[in-house]
């Protein structure tokens, strides 16, 4: 219970930052968190893990929509929001997965909480890293287009090969 | 061991790749900073999955136990690198445990946990036990891999013996040495008659008293204590039962009583299981024939068959001569009358016990089912009434009440009325 209301939690203080910062936008961004949240909460209800990413992806759409809104400038809380959203998914997951009448050991519940706590700490700084770089002025051209793109192209193929996976 | 994927991480890995699309196409890098952690995910993830070497061992502290007792059962599990396991022993109705099961474990490399599971034995039942099942996953629970560890542990759970206070016993005895008084006449110790002296006769039986009212030798006799032959008979066409009760546990319960009591007075005793299908042992005496009948008690189940039975199938040697046959029958089954009536025929020793399927049976609230559930009982009252006129006892036997009562209204019924062949 404690980690869907801590998911919950996380997810409305996402919401309201990515409100706060497109107050033009609001119907859009509005709608799509609330779709989201209520997609969270469908999720938790259900303990159904395969949702718990479309929650993430509503108000991932909400920010991108406020960000475009808000016009030019870097927003610097954006490692702040990508983390939010992470944990949020992450403590949606971890809280179906204590549905399962299964007792874990304090040991078990703190090698996930330490690696979960590692993964974001880490997602933290490289989205720090991301930002920080973005904001120096280090000119730009098609280089910096080709790197992004490749990027781009890198993480759809990881996408692929895991889903061949499955 | 089967490896499964959570479907968060494709998930991940489709909204990392769709916030790096919306960064180039839209010019924000706050998208590629969203992606971030789901791409770290995505990456690291599959980076850092192994196959886990998962070792395992499963004892039992006994393979034998009496219902209600408690049995430890010890899982050993090892890994060559630490990993998170969830650890599930599957228990069959009959065995629990208080502990958790399943848990989730930490195990640290070459260091092996040992769980130790006490297992109530709920009910009789011959159990296997193992392999366990469990499943590793990373720290995230990304990946998950499946298996079963441990070997199969055979558990055999006995059922309680009720305390009988007296047997039934039958109307003739057999040729060899036993506990039961014979009705017959002959070297013994319980005194049955004097008669006149004979050539051949010891002087240590000359009754003296006798010999000086009557002037002329006067010797006593004695009844011989004998064994006796009890086939326990099984009906295993049906079984009623509710809430963990029902006839074909009672018939067990009892029949493993019976076997025991009359196994510890020298008798020998055989079982023949008429139903679904049939199985016998033959008569025999001592222990080991008493784990032989328990044994198979313990495999008895009701098979659903249609083909009609007969006792004519029985080997010869399974129903020897002046047995007492016992048998026990919820009265269900039409093919069970034919057959024991076809003992009584043959002049067997036949008592019918009737496991009394009644208490399991709940009519429901609508006339049609009230007038069933009559009928019902009627037509159990008519199968009784053949046997009684075959002048065979038919007792009752209602869950609940100890196996002294029906045994004591057998008894009680032969002090009044005998076979007409006796």
């Amino acid at each position: 219970m404690t980690l869907a209301v801590g998911s919950t939690v996380l997810y409305g203080g996402v919401l309201v930052d990515v409100i706060a910062h497109a107050s033009k936008a609001i119907p859009a961004t509005g709608a799509l968190g609330a779709a989201g949240a209520l997609l969270l909460l469908v999720a938790l209800a259900r303990a159904d893990a395969g949702l718990v990413a479309w929650p993430v992806a509503c108000l991932g759409t909400a920010y991108g929509i406020a960000l475009v809104v808000q016009g030019r400038s870097t927003d610097g809380a954006a490692p702040l929001v990508a983390v939010g959203l992470f944990l949020c998914a992450e403590l949606a997951a971890w809280s179906i997965d204590e549905r399962l009448a299964i007792r874990a050991e304090r040991a078990v519940l703190a090698r996930r909480a330490t690696a979960l706590g590692a993964l974001s700490f880490a997602s933290l700084a490289v989205a720090a890293l991301v930002v920080v770089l973005a904001s120096a002025p280090v000119g730009s051209g098609l280089a910096w287009v080709i790197l992004g793109a490749a990027s781009a192209v890198g993480i759809v193929g990881i996408a692929v090969s895991l889903a061949r996976r499955i | 061991m089967t490896r499964h994927v959570s479907p968060r991480l494709p998930a991940y890995a489709a909204v990392a790749a769709a916030a790096l699309l919306a960064a180039l196409v839209l010019g924000r890098v706050e998208l590629v900073a969203l992606a971030a952690p789901f791409a770290l995910a995505a990456v690291i993830a599959p980076a850092s999955a192994r196959h886990p070497e998962l070792r395992g061992t499963l004892a039992l502290g006994r393979d034998r136990a009496l219902e209600s007792e408690v049995v430890d059962a010890t899982l050993t599990l090892t890994a060559t690198s630490d990993e998170v396991v969830d650890v599930l022993l599957e228990l069959r109705p009959g065995l629990a445990t208080d502990v958790d099961n399943p848990r989730a474990l930490a195990l640290s490399a070459a260091d092996p946990r040992t769980l130790e599971l006490p297992l109530r034995c709920v009910r009789w039942g011959a159990f296997v036990l193992g392999p366990a099942l469990v499943r590793a996953h990373d720290r995230l629970g990304f990946y998950a891999w499946e298996g079963r560890i441990g070997g199969r542990e055979p558990l055999r759970v006995y059922p309680s013996v009720e305390a009988l206070h007296a047997l039934l016993p039958p109307l003739e005895t057999q040729v060899f040495v036993g506990n039961q008084v014979s009705r017959a006449k002959g070297d013994g110790i319980e005194f049955a008659d004097i008669r006149a002296w004979a050539p051949g006769d010891v002087p240590r039986r000359i009754n003296w008293r006798a010999t000086a009212r009557r002037r002329e030798l006067w010797v006593n006799e004695q009844h011989p204590e004998r064994n006796t032959d009890v086939v326990l008979f099984l009906d295993t066409f049906t079984d009623v039962h509710a809430g963990g009760r029902g006839t074909l546990d009672m018939t067990v319960r009892a029949a493993t009583s019976l076997a025991q009591r009359y196994l510890q007075r020298k008798d020998r005793v055989g079982l023949v299981s008429f139903g679904g299908v049939l199985s016998w042992l033959l008569p025999a005496s001592g222990t080991r024939q008493l784990y032989r009948i328990v044994d198979s008690l313990l495999q008895m189940d009701i098979v659903l068959s249609y083909a009609v039975r007969d006792v004519d199938v029985l080997p010869p040697r399974a129903l020897p001569p002046k047995a007492l046959v016992l048998a026990l029958t919820p009265l269900i089954d039409a093919r069970t009358p034919p057959g024991l009536l076809d003992l009584r025929a043959r002049g067997y020793d036949l008592v019918v016990v009737e496991v009394s399927p009644v208490p399991f049976v709940e009519p429901e609230g609508d006339e049609l089912a009230q007038l069933s559930y009559r009928l019902w009982r009627l037509s159990r009252e008519a199968t009784r009434a053949r046997y009684q006129l075959a002048g065979v006892p038919v007792v009752e036997w209602l869950d609940g009440v100890p196996l002294n009562v029906p045994l004591e209204e057998v008894a009680a019924f032969r002090r009044f009325a005998r076979p007409a062949r006796a």
